[in-house]
């Protein structure tokens, strides 16, 4: 009896035990391999920060395996790792503990990347992209990286569609501009 | 849809499917033109957000799993054993629940966070030079309260990482065996044994004062005889001065 209550089981509990644990396990392998990129840029571009995007990953991950059964379909997986990796963020401001994030305008260049390998453009872009406001920044990422239409970023965001079509429209015009610009001032020259 | 609707749905949604955008489509060359501009450049902001992944997130995240599944398996054993014990403490021997009790999950060795730390990091860390002056590194030891009087050598990294659960200030700093990693943490009990250890690659000492806890490691090749490490201890024992 008291074996039971110490939670050691069976010998047939034990194989299904480890035979569920293994499942579990494969399942959230091939989660990880699926997104771990999606899920890391999307951190990236919401905190500008390499370092804090790889901790907010890592962080998701290591939920998404805790409550991994709570995850019905696999096709809903990437928007539900994405709704955790956003719930972390959020928590990062509400930490009582003090700020350890360096909050540098300029830190969008991460370590990881190599100058010899981005063309001038994708450099531009990405200085552009970073300059966005949140609220026209994030439902962009939210349809590029996370694949969402327009009536899930509202969803996800509490935001009515025609708002979410506006920032969308809104983003890449300010994109578009600026690019234009820029170029009519390469032509002048 | 008039002009305006359309350009509006292309510029938001470029890759829409939507049956009255494509219906607006038919026969128009020049919405056609739009649309395909409108995509060209669209892939081009995909592209530019693709930024560089680090190589090793993705076996990190296994290992992390891994991890977590024997924290968790503990976690389950020791809440049974903890209302055993407690029962039987109460009307029996108190003795008994010290026999019972399994290791806190939420403690870590010092050692195993220090190294697993210091691993997580391999590859930038021990090659990085960022050339870090000592008003950068005090902004952030500020946060701990404390401040170095004077420079303690070069250093070559200084920033805030957060590894297992734990933030801490990571620094890279010169001696003359060569580098020395300091972690510097704040007060906790997360962390447990604060003594000397070491591993095939790496030895490490602690040090703890009133307002935060010091990890100093070395590579072992380079080390001298834990020269490097008494020596960057040192230096930093004799300029740290606390505020809180």
């Amino acid at each position: 009896m008291f074996s039971k209550i110490l939670g050691k089981k069976n010998k047939t509990e034990q194989v299904l035990s480890s035979m569920d644990t293994y499942s579990k396990q494969k399942r959230y392998e091939a989660l990880v391999q699926a997104y771990h990129k999606d899920l890391y840029r999307y951190g990236y571009w919401l905190t500008s920060d390499g370092q804090v995007a790889e901790d907010l990953v890592q962080e998701t991950f290591l939920r998404a395996w805790r409550s991994l059964d709570s995850l019905k379909e696999e096709k809903a997986a990437k928007s539900w790792l994405i709704t955790i990796l956003r719930r972390e963020n959020a928590r990062r401001f509400e930490r009582k503990q003090f700020d350890l994030v360096d909050i540098e305008d300029q830190e969008i260049a991460d370590h990881h990347s190599s100058t010899n390998e981005q063309n001038i453009e994708d450099k531009w872009l990405r200085k552009r992209i970073g300059e966005l406001e949140p609220e026209y920044k994030e439902p962009l990422i939210m349809q590029i990286i996370g694949g969402y239409s327009g009536e899930e970023i509202a969803k996800e965001l509490g935001l009515n569609k025609n708002t979410v079509m506006t920032r969308l429209f809104r983003a890449r015009n300010m994109l578009k501009d600026a690019l234009d610009s820029t170029k009519k001032k390469a032509r002048v020259i | 849809m008039d002009e305006l609707e359309f350009r509006r749905k292309v510029i938001a949604t470029p890759n829409s499917k939507d049956k009255d955008l494509l219906k607006a489509l038919e026969g128009d060359i020049k919405k056609q033109n739009f649309v395909s501009e409108m995509q060209a450049f669209d892939a081009d902001i995909e592209k530019a957000m693709k930024v560089p992944v680090p190589e090793d997130l993705c076996a990190r995240l296994m290992l992390n799993q891994s991890f977590d599944q024997e924290k968790m398996v503990s976690k389950t054993k020791q809440r049974w054993s903890m209302a055993i014990a407690a029962s039987i403490a109460f009307t029996a021997a108190i003795g008994l629940s010290s026999f019972m009790y399994e290791e806190n999950p939420y403690q870590q060795s010092v050692s195993e966070y220090a190294l697993e730390h210091i691993y997580h990091e391999l590859g930038h860390t021990d090659t990085v030079d960022e050339n870090i002056n000592l008003n950068q590194v005090n902004a952030k030891l500020a946060s701990f309260g404390g401040q170095l009087s004077a420079n303690i050598g070069h250093v070559y990294y200084a920033k805030f990482c957060q590894v297992a659960g734990k933030k801490s200030l990571h620094l890279v700093v010169e001696s003359e065996q060569g580098k020395v990693t300091v972690f510097i943490l704040p007060k906790s009990d997360k962390l447990e044994d604060w003594s000397d250890f070491s591993d095939d690659k790496y030895s490490g000492t602690t040090q703890r004062f009133t307002s935060a806890d010091l990890i100093v490691i070395a590579d072992k090749s380079t080390n001298g005889n834990n020269k490097a490490l008494l020596d960057v201890q040192e230096r930093l024992e004799q300029n740290l001065i606390w505020t809180i």
